[in-house]
């Protein structure tokens, strides 16, 4: 099923920079403001190349931040994986363009199955792959017909319907 | 450090802290200590419910029972791994919440059929603490249903089935067997994120919500919890005179020793015949209790009964959106099914699924992934089996202890060929109803007996020679050392057994009130 399999990794020196397969060390970094942007338009890209958006990314918001607040704030900390996958991406939108940067992340991206060996691997096992996980729970299965998923909180606990289909 | 108080309670899982909380309601002041072999894992820590819902990682799972660590040495494989949380709140940690009543045939299972046990009361003795029990734990039910005589109706509504429960309720009702819904504990109201196994809100009964709340009521000074406290030993006056217990605190590796007049054991199905078992003072040369060699034997638990079926398409778009299952079936879990083996029929809670988010990250494109989710859809029904306590199914002491100091187990469980025949039966039925959903069988198995719903090892008893706890739950031949624990029950039913186990410390702590003179539950649930 995967269309990964016979592809050349993607990216340029940076993204095929070897890495061992454990989570990065913090170093002492934050995430600045610019990586925030960055990352928030990685998980915006996610809804755009499956359009499973019901609305607007911007509802999802809130989660994604609380996810990435819980990711950085306690440990292990994501703070140098978040930090290598917005290099990652900008490697890829200088080589790529913006728009086939993110499709070829996304799907045609050339990374080998197995322990995520290169930057480019850790920004998809670490960061890209948790992002799609949220964006589905957050919302994105809806589009497909679900009413609740694992995962998914909905609204008001005084509510009167039921919160699956029936 | 203080040493001496009223009780010392073994385990801080739900049994333990209802007894607890009973004995505080009626008298605040009351010394109280708990102590649990396991650490504290938080709850409702927004962390650990990301990484379970994100990676499927349980922050509890490390406090599971490793390979290697206990032995099953019987004909029958006992699964141990993964079954019970050694931790603050116990298994109530990773519970369902499933809570149904025993029906009154359970507890009389020897004198209908000639095997496994008798309960010393029958199921009208303990229906009111049933009552107790689905108030105390919040259990959405229907009330019209009428599996077994009730005095009072459920206290929270039922959640509804789903719309993928509708094709097996079809085949049930072509094959006579009744559709019902499936009680749930709810401590706080459900917001249904479909995760159970952590609920980052807190809304499924957890015996820490209790514990914790315990702890921080400041009318309850002498209420204390030490984590991390392994029970090594019990320790006696006397024959009958039970003193205390002593302990391993695992970060100090000091013993201590804590004295009191009453001791409940009340750290599960394996844990407290293990206690029993290294507790060899003189007078109790072979263990307290087992002076006829019963600790630790009639051990019994469920074995599933699972029939996958996969038909061509999923036009519906149907996948899991709760945790548990909403629909279930008791209908062979009656009378005349109990010399043959009764089952507990349910749908499996987590079919049909795509793993939508899994078909993106192989890089799946739109198109494909409807595709996948538009079929072939898979659905399951599933079934517990009794089995029945055999004298020869026993849990004994492995050399060594276990990371929380606890003492290693061996578990010699054997299945008759009768109860072989039995499953393979019920299994049979189970086909038919996939059959009759027009769904193609593509898997069926009688499993292993899962360590879940162990019960039976300190049975209750009419006599020494029947049991190991009189009705009580008082260890014979002691009077001040009680059970409160699965491994107290003389059946293992069809069903799972904490609601029953919560009636059943409902009910102690009322005799361990009356016995010191408090007040007592009255059967509407107040303090009289």
């Amino acid at each position: 099923m995967s269309v990964t399999e016979h592809l050349e990794l993607i990216g340029g020196d940076f993204c095929k920079d070897s890495l061992a397969a454990t989570l990065l060390p913090r170093e002492g970094q934050i995430l600045s403001a610019h990586e925030m942007n960055v990352l928030w338009e990685l998980f915006v890209e996610i809804g755009r190349c499956w359009e499973d958006v019901v609305h607007d990314s911007a509802n999802l918001r809130s989660s994604w931040l609380e996810f990435v607040q819980a990711k950085t704030e306690h440990e292990p900390t994501y703070v140098a994986e978040y930090s290598n996958a917005v290099s990652c991406v900008e490697e890829l939108i200088a080589i790529y363009g913006k728009q086939n940067a993110f499709s070829l992340l996304f799907l045609r991206n050339g990374i080998p199955d197995g322990p995520p060996l290169t930057r480019l691997a850790h920004a998809k096992r670490y960061v890209v792959d948790e992002f799609i996980r949220v964006h589905v729970l957050a919302s994105g299965f809806k589009s497909y017909g679900g009413v609740n998923y694992k995962g998914y909180i909905a609204g008001s606990r005084y509510r009167t319907r039921p919160t699956v289909r029936t | 450090m203080r040493s001496e108080f009223d009780t010392v309670i073994v385990g801080s899982g739900v049994a333990g802290i209802t007894v607890a909380k009973q004995l505080l309601e009626r008298n605040r002041s009351a010394s109280i200590l708990m102590l649990e072999a396991g650490p504290e894992v938080e709850a409702k820590n927004r962390r650990y419910w990301w990484d379970y819902v994100v990676n499927d990682r349980k922050p509890y799972a490390f406090t599971y029972d490793q390979p290697g660590e206990n032995r099953s040495i019987g004909n029958t494989n006992y699964l141990i791994e993964g079954t019970r949380v050694n931790a603050y709140g116990g298994s109530t940690m990773h519970w369902g919440g499933w809570c149904l009543r025993y029906k009154p045939e359970d507890f009389e299972l020897y004198s209908r059929t000639g095997e496994g046990g008798d309960w010393p009361f029958s199921y009208d003795h303990l229906e009111p603490y049933y009552c107790l029990a689905e108030e105390y734990l919040s259990v959405c039910g229907d009330a019209s249903e009428d599996w077994m005589p009730r005095s009072k109706p459920y206290p929270r509504p039922p959640f509804y089935w789903t719309a993928a429960d509708q094709e097996m309720i079809d085949a049930f009702e072509e094959l006579g067997i009744k559709p019902g819904k499936m009680p749930i504990a709810r401590y706080r109201k459900c917001m249904t994120t479909g995760t159970c196994k952590y609920c980052p809100i807190g809304a499924r009964f957890n015996a820490q919500y209790i514990n914790d709340e315990l702890r921080a009521d400041s009318r309850h000074s002498g209420f204390e919890i030490r984590c991390n406290s392994a029970a090594s030993q019990i320790l006696t006056r006397s024959k009958q005179s039970i003193s205390g217990v002593r302990y391993v605190d695992a970060k100090t590796g000091d013993e201590h020793e804590v004295f009191a007049q009453t001791v409940v054991l009340a750290s599960g199905a394996y844990e407290v015949p293990k206690l029993l078992l290294v507790s060899t003072p003189a007078e109790w040369p072979n263990g307290i209790g087992n002076d006829l060699d019963l600790v630790g034997r009639y051990v019994v638990s469920h074995s599933m009964l699972k029939v996958r079926g996969e038909s061509v398409r999923n036009d519906e778009h149907w996948f899991q959106e709760y945790d548990f299952p909403t629909l279930m079936s008791r209908s062979y879990d009656t009378p005349e099914m109990q010399k043959d083996g009764k089952i507990f029929i349910f749908k499996n809670r987590a079919l049909p699924n795509i793993d939508i988010a899994g078909l993106m990250i192989q890089g799946l494109s739109r198109s494909e992934i409807e595709a996948a989710v538009g079929g072939p859809r898979l659905q399951e029904v599933q079934a517990f089996l009794e089995e029945k306590g055999r004298y020869e199914n026993r849990l004994t002491l492995a050399p060594g202890r276990n990371r929380f100091g606890l003492p290693r187990m061996k578990i010699d469980f054997n299945r008759t060929p009768a109860g072989r025949a039995a499953g393979q039966d019920r299994l049979n039925l189970l086909e038919k109803v996939i059959e009759c959903m027009g769904y193609k069988v593509v898997y069926k198995a009688l499993e292993d007996p899962g360590g879940h719903h162990t019960t039976g090892t300190c049975r209750m008893g009419v006599s020494p020679e029947i049991g190991v706890t009189d009705g009580d739950m008082k260890v014979h031949g002691t009077d001040n050392l009680y059970v409160c624990s699965n491994a107290a029950f003389p059946t293992g039913s069809a069903v799972n057994p904490t609601l029953t186990l919560a009636a059943m410390a409902l009910r102690l702590g009322n005799h361990l009130a009356s016995r010191s003179g408090g007040a007592t539950f009255t059967q509407g649930g107040s303090d009289a």
